[in-house]
């Protein structure tokens, strides 16, 4: 009964270990966001993203598309730690004269990244597609309303 | 006579049609384009990564002293500029507080682009390099004497 007991407990004791050692990832897991990348919209439109790192955990990245003729619209992204030490993703663009804003991190799984506002009224996900591509979905609510949109966004040959 | 005058305007147009095509723009900047490692002799390590271009824009990040340095890049018309601004690169980066800074382009050539200030006090130069690589020249004058930090990023 003993051998029993110490068996089960010995299991229990690996599963934990195990469980544990592989389940919390952080910013240094990124390294499937790194490349250079772009998506097509329904119009032809591009939007080329390039990532680099994880260096310390720390990934940046940088957006840029055309929206009317003649004007551009640039981001720059930075996952990693905020000016207090909190992980997030802060995103300055020319939509907001290039002030930044922060989205704390909400979870980090194997080729997956989300982060999310504390009213939740912004989600921003970075997932690992096959062939290198990168997904992002992009979701506001406002007033009641929940507005999603998707990106694929596929290695630039 | 009139064919000697002839012969010379014609030589006049086909010189006319070569400037033109030797003047680049933005659009011509794809060999820049790419996510890329420098690495000094004590093996630091600077990630820089290109992308576009678009609409003669180029934009770019670097990433380096162990990700606590995050640089940002804008290569078009001048960051947070006027409708019309002159064309240039613009960075901004910890040193700066992340504040703009712009130098305006000197000259693009075919796998080259220069930047330099107004009183030639600095000068940034980016370069094609064999296999895909990006070499950059970052030269800086004081004193009457020139500071050079050079890098060879090669593909990641």
């Amino acid at each position: 009964m003993k051998n029993l007991i110490a068996a089960a407990l010995l299991a229990l004791s690996l599963s934990a270990a195990g469980a544990l050692a592989q389940a919390p990832l952080d910013g240094g897991s990124l390294t499937w966001m790194a490349g250079n990348r772009v998506h097509t919209n329904a119009n032809g439109g591009k939007i080329y993203l390039a990532f680099i790192g994880p260096v310390n955990g720390v990934v940046t990245g940088t957006v840029l598309t055309t929206t009317t003729p003649g004007q551009t619209y640039i981001e720059y992204d930075k996952l990693g730690p905020n000016a207090e030490g909190k992980y997030g993703l802060t995103v300055a663009s020319t939509s907001t004269n290039m002030a930044s804003t922060f989205t704390p991190l909400k979870s980090i799984e194997k080729g997956r990244i989300v982060f999310e506002s504390a009213d939740r009224a912004s989600r921003t996900t970075y997932f690992a597609r096959s062939g290198n591509s990168v997904g992002a979905v992009i979701e506001r609510k406002a007033n009641g309303t929940t507005t999603i949109t998707e990106y694929d966004f596929r290695p630039v040959n | 006579m009139k064919t000697i005058i002839g012969a010379c305007a014609l030589a006049l147009l086909l010189n006319a049609a070569a400037t033109a095509q030797t003047a680049l723009d933005g659009n011509s900047l794809t060999w820049l384009i790419g996510n890329r490692v420098a690495m000094t002799a004590a093996g630091a390590k600077t990630y820089e990564a290109f992308t576009g271009p678009q609409n003669g824009v180029v934009t770019g990040t670097a990433l380096a002293v162990n990700g606590t340095y995050t640089e940002y890049h804008k290569i078009g018309p001048q960051m947070g500029g006027p409708a019309n601004a002159p064309y240039g690169l613009s960075v901004a980066n910890p040193r700066s507080n992340m504040a703009w800074g712009f130098t305006p382009l000197k000259v693009i050539e075919k796998d080259k682009i220069v930047f330099e200030t107004a009183d030639g006090a600095r000068r940034i130069t980016y370069f094609a390099e064999p296999g895909n690589g990006v070499g950059a020249w970052v030269e800086s004058t004081a004193n009457g004497a020139t500071t050079k930090t050079e890098y060879h990023f090669k593909p990641l």
